[in-house]
């Protein structure tokens, strides 16, 4: 799933009510979701190494409102910062958000 | 697509109590001293100064364990946070705020009401202060320092 699209290794969806976080690596070709509150916060796509490759951030602290939400952030494991500074237009295409 | 996501008992990095670690989802916490690990975090240390999702570097962690003192990253460790996440965040005197690079690597350091820009990471590290108290100096009263 290096380029994106439905994760192959499926999904595993985290409900909570506390400040956890998501792994930076996982399940291979998969997607993590995270729940807070019932409310998504985040999902977290990995490739096919198991490494973070895509973030989408629904919602997180923004009083200065500079962000919109949802939005994407590449990894990228070779830069510094791995994971993108650049918060990007989601893109659904290739990150789909359904199962 | 859902399907059952692997699960394997390790040793916690810290004090070697049972811990579960899910393959993939949420990073596992020790229910003995409160560790919190999402991988290799020896490995995230020699490569970026960090661990995740707890910020301070797995050796200092354990020195702090065996003091009996409560995990905490450094302004330092936060900094190189920074550089591995691109989004952070603290508590202090509760109120909560934000530190993020911008496109140009410029540092944004926010609050609920006002933002600061800085045009490095030096000068972040040097000058960014509340109420005029510099934040590497009151980091000890800073609460919390996480990604975001």
């Amino acid at each position: 799933m290096g380029g994106g699209g439905v994760p192959s290794g499926g999904v595993t969806i985290v409900k909570i009510s506390e400040q956890r976080s998501l792994k930076p690596t996982g399940k291979p070709n998969s997607r993590a979701d995270l729940y807070v509150n019932g409310k998504r916060k985040q999902s977290r796509w990995y490739d096919y190494k198991g490494k973070a490759i895509r973030n989408r951030d629904y919602f997180h602290q923004d009083k200065d409102h500079t962000h919109t939400f949802p939005h994407d952030h590449p990894w990228d494991w070779s830069k510094i910062p791995p994971r993108s500074p650049n918060g990007i237009s989601p893109d659904y295409e290739n990150y789909p958000e359904g199962k | 697509m859902k399907e059952k996501i692997k699960s394997e008992i390790v040793s916690c990095e810290i004090c070697g109590y049972p811990v579960v670690n899910y393959e993939s989802g949420i990073c596992m916490r020790c229910e003995k001293c409160g560790w919190q690990s999402g991988g290799n975090n020896a490995e995230y240390e020699v490569k970026y100064g960090i661990s995740y999702p707890m910020v301070v570097p797995l050796s200092r962690a354990r020195e702090q364990y065996k003091k009996g003192k409560p995990f905490k990253a450094t302004f330092e460790d936060f900094i190189k946070g920074l550089d591995f996440y691109s989004e952070m965040a603290f508590t202090y005197k509760g109120i909560n705020y934000g530190v993020c690079y911008r496109k140009d690597y410029s540092i944004l350091f926010y609050n609920g009401n006002k933002a600061w820009t800085y045009q490095t990471k030096d000068e972040f590290y040097k000058t960014a202060n509340i109420d005029g108290n510099l934040l590497k100096d009151l980091w000890d009263e800073v609460q919390n320092p996480r990604y975001m």
